[in-house]
């Protein structure tokens, strides 16, 4: 497979998959890979689900001003591609008087960070809002920008939105170098496990594995590590749910273990924040998981692990050294970076903004399409249909009536959509994570059988070789009978 | 267009909706349908191709096709309606409505009274939360029983078993005759979660090992699970530092536990037991909403079949009086049935002294294993309807018969059930 391109974007998680949408608006040649078979990378599909308002970045940082802005940008970019979320606001609680006077400074930060809407809170004015919270909660800050969203539709509708307007997207190819021309004094290709992209630009948006595609081109200046965060996920319709994304006070390098209020209304609590060293760990523990519970319980103490639905490690991009690096690298013409983000999801269209900026700095021509639909529609979820919706929704397509996920009433017309739609889905997660068909309270055991069987039926291939997730992860194996 | 009221609506194929529907169909009522989603009668029958079924009902022993069967083809001679492929998403109350889809559109179906009969689902992974990867390869016990007995799939070749439920250890059998090497059986308590007769016939038979007192303290592999880590557990069921060992396998399967599924019950506003996770219900299986009743594992997860279509019978029975209008319950003759000395809970938990019946079975299960054993009922010091049993077990059902004009004799609002040691000193 030989292609040509006029950018190759690295790495389809949030912030490439935002990139992509951002030139998609220009006259230009773009493809966007990933090394995976679906979208989301791994810090992308697994992290808290708010858009953070940016007020708790370092202030002045690059963090700060991308978050801030990104956040300014949000609602319209939400509305235009009709991505379910919810502006829930954070409270950010004081446990003690030392952690009131934290939140003095966090207050303050925010200010010089162009937040400016906050609001201090007394405890007692913090639990009207939130009547579970702790009796040790002392003071807060309500941060009203913040916001609660379905992250991994937020991917898929960049993605989509890429697509709808010429972007190509090249899934489970590897990129495992960057090319230069014979002067070696600028990038010519991008070489992938199955071909050469030839290309004049090259944005390396590939998360914890960016640093080994920047020293392909010599750029050693920065490694990447994976610093894992674990959550449980809740139940829906707890009697203790938050209206609120709770917030503790931040640690030395994270935003400290939170409780959010999912956008579908289960409730998300974590992470935790441990460095390490294997970039494919995602296990869950015993010990870090028992620690999360406890930190949570100190603001909330009715939670319950007994609602727990799953628990699972997110994996962020974490870097050395931490600042974020957007950048272009003079030794290296055409090869543009975006690394170190450790609030992707939050600061994406900011970022991808900044990157555009320094393509046009380096000659890039960004003649605007005329053509370019800023609008990606949303199917509207069965489960939330009115009855007259569901009853024309089966008349058109009787597949609509078919129930396959009991727990979020998800229909195996969806399903089919969603196999068809480009970037299709493959695998039993992919649907999940597009429909929620299996993340609900029986995790699959009841729709997992079902959805092997129509991913097998929709893609003609046997239903040994349907996956979990990637290749490697297949359900089933093998009937091996006695000749 | 008002669609036709029915006098009872079951909502469940299964063999509680079976039984129900039959029950109803003999009490009198003349209109009775059962809603059920999958494409054929049976529920979790159809794919428990093992027997065992029917011994205490029928008194021979059934597969769990041929059990059910037995009911479908009595549904099918006395002109109950049946509709397939059909989810419930709803049920309103006052009037009673119940909302479904299939794929010809959605459809409400009035009615005078509704059994509930939606049985349970399976604990996962997530619920117990076991440390580790999340790869391919875990599935829960009936998960895995219908990809092989309904779909024709294998689900792995070298298996390891967490928990010794029922549908736990009958996989274990499955699945090593299909050809899976099944390495090893996990259970976290110092007993048998599930039937004695299955560990006979299913591990021992086989020579599957089962272990005791040991539980998962990891889940190894990133696509497909690679093996497991192992170890014994203390009296408070957390593990043993120093007692691990790594077990490789392909495939786990969980049967740690099944829960009443209620979704629906909630949706009709039932009142619910914290204990069975199902709705609390008088000894006629009413729900706490006039004309909603409940039976089989969705009011509690039964051992056996056979109990599911006795409890079951009550509830069809019960629902046709309540649609003739010829039964309603009263608060007032109301007593509750409490769980007492090693008694985990209680089905029913009301008994409605003006229903007319001289007895009244209650189920329960108790909280420990325990030998030479008194089950009784007690109203303070009073006891009545004592009986000796040698040996009761969390893993099976127990039952008391319980004589109406008892209690109303001793004029109590409350009844203590309980399973004491004899000589009323706890081992």
């Amino acid at each position: 497979m030989n292609m040509q391109a006029d950018v190759v974007i690295i790495g389809a998680g949030v912030v490439g998959s935002a990139i992509a949408r951002e030139l998609s608006k220009y006259q230009l040649n773009v493809i966007l890979l990933d090394r995976n078979r679906d979208i989301g990378g791994y810090a992308s599909k697994c992290n808290g689900g708010t858009l953070s308002a940016g007020h708790d970045a370092p202030v002045g940082s690059l963090e700060a001003k991308l978050t801030v802005e990104a956040n300014r940008m949000y609602p319209k970019i939400l509305e235009e591609l009709e991505v379910e979320h919810i502006n829930r606001g954070t409270i950010s609680v004081a446990l003690n008087k030392a952690e009131l006077v934290q939140l003095n400074q966090i207050r303050k930060n925010a200010i010089r960070n162009g937040v400016l809407d906050v609001e201090t809170l007394s405890g007692d004015q913090c639990r009207t809002l939130e009547p579970m919270l702790s009796e040790q909660v002392c003071g807060g800050l309500l941060i009203p920008g913040e916001i609660s969203a379905d992250i991994f539709e937020l991917v898929y509708a960049y993605v989509q939105n890429a697509i709808q307007n010429g972007v190509r997207f090249l899934r489970g190819t590897k990129a495992v170098r960057i090319e230069m021309d014979e002067k070696q004094s600028r990038v010519a290709a991008v070489i992938t496990e199955h071909g050469r992209i030839e290309t004049r630009f090259i944005i390396n948006c590939s998360a914890i594995y960016a640093d080994q595609i920047a020293r392909t081109v010599g750029v050693h200046d920065y490694r990447n590590y994976p610093r894992t965060g674990q959550y449980y996920l809740l139940d829906k319709n707890l009697p203790y749910c938050p209206k609120y994304i709770i917030i503790p006070l931040p640690t030395a390098i994270s935003r400290g273990r939170l409780i959010t209020p999912t956008v579908h209304g289960n409730i998300l609590i974590g992470p935790s924040a441990d460095n390490g060293m294997d970039r494919e760990y995602r296990s869950t523990d015993k010990q870090t998981l028992d620690s999360v519970l406890a930190d949570c319980r100190k603001m909330i103490p009715a939670l319950n692990p007994r609602d727990s639905i799953t628990q699972f490690t997110g994996v962020r991009p974490a870097k050395n050294p931490k600042d974020w690096f957007v950048r272009a690298i003079d030794s290296v013409y055409g090869y543009v970076e975006a690394v170190g983000i450790s609030q992707g999801v939050s600061a994406a269209p900011a970022v991808a903004v900044y990157i555009r900026e320094i393509l046009d700095d380096q000659g890039l021509s960004l003649r605007r399409k005329e053509e370019f639909n800023p609008h990606r529609k949303a199917f509207k979820r069965f489960a939330e249909m009115s009855e007259d919706e569901r009853a024309e929704a089966i008349r058109k397509d009787p597949h609509f009536g078919n129930v396959i996920c009991r727990c979020e009433t998800v229909t195996e017309g969806e399903i089919i959509r969603v196999i068809h739609e480009e970037p299709s889905a493959m695998s039993l997660d992919a649907v999940k994570r597009r429909l929620r068909a299996g993340m609900g309270r029986c995790q699959g055991g009841f729709c997992s059988p079902r959805v092997v069987e129509i991913l097998a039926r929709e893609f003609g291939v046997p239903a040994e070789t349907i996956c979990k997730n990637e290749p490697g992860s297949e359900v089933l194996v093998a009937i091996e009978r006695a000749k | 267009m008002k669609a036709v009221e029915y006098d009872v609506a079951v909502v469940g194929g299964g063999p509680a909706g079976l039984a129900a529907a039959i029950a109803a169909k003999e009490g009198g009522a003349e209109w009775i349908v059962i809603i059920e989603r999958d494409i054929r009668l049976g529920g979790i029958l159809e794919q428990c191709i093992h027997t065992g079924f029917g011994l205490t009902y029928f008194g021979e022993e059934l597969s769990g096709p041929e059990y059910a069967w037995r009911f479908i083809e009595k549904v099918e001679a006395m002109g109950i309606h049946v509709e397939l492929k059909s989810m419930v998403l709803s049920i309103d109350r006052d009037p009673l409505v119940i909302h479904a889809v299939n794929t010809n559109g959605t459809f409400a179906i009035p009615a005078k009274a509704i059994v509930l009969a939606m049985g349970c689902r399976e604990r996962t992974r997530g619920a117990i939360a076991i440390p580790g990867s999340r790869p391919a390869g875990i599935f829960t016990a009936g998960t895995a029983q219908r990809f092989v007995n309904i779909q024709n799939r294998m689900v792995g070749k070298r298996a390891v078993i967490l928990g010794s439920g029922d549908i736990g250890m009958i996989m274990a059998r499955r699945l090593t005759l299909e050809g899976t090497e099944v390495v090893a059986v996990l259970e976290i308590m110092s007993y048998l979660a599930g039937l004695t007769r299955n560990r006979v016939q299913c591990l021992d038979d086989f020579g599957i090992p089962l272990y005791l007192e040991h539980t998962i303290t990891e889940i190894k592999g990133n696509s497909r699970i690679e093996g497991i880590v192992a170890a014994k557990v203390d009296q408070n069921n957390q593990p043993i530092p120093g007692t691990e060992f790594n077990i490789d396998c392909d495939t786990l399967l969980l049967s740690v536990g099944l829960i009443p599924e209620n979704e629906l019950s909630k949706t009709v506003g039932a009142e619910m037991d914290s204990i069975t996770a199902g709705p609390i219900v008088d000894h006629n299986m009413q729900t706490n909403i006039p004309g909603v009743f409940a039976c089989g594992n969705v009011v509690h997860v039964n051992d056996l079949a056979d109990n599911v279509s006795r409890e079951s019978t009550l509830a069809g029975r019960a629902a046709a009086r309540f649609a003739m209008e010829s039964y309603r319950p009263q608060a007032s003759q109301m007593v509750q049935i409490k769980a007492g000395k090693n008694v985990r809970y209680v089905v029913p938990q009301k008994i409605d002294l003006a229903s007319g019946e001289e007895f009244v079975n209650v189920y329960f299960r108790v909280s420990n294993p325990d030998k030479c054993v008194q089950i009784y009922g007690a109203v303070g010091e009073q006891i009545f309807s004592k009986k000796n049993k040698p040996l009761v077990n969390p893993g099976e059902i127990e039952s008391l018969k319980l004589s109406v004009d008892e209690i109303r004799a001793a004029n109590c609002s409350c009844v203590c059930v309980n399973a004491e040691k004899q000589g009323g000193v706890q081992a």
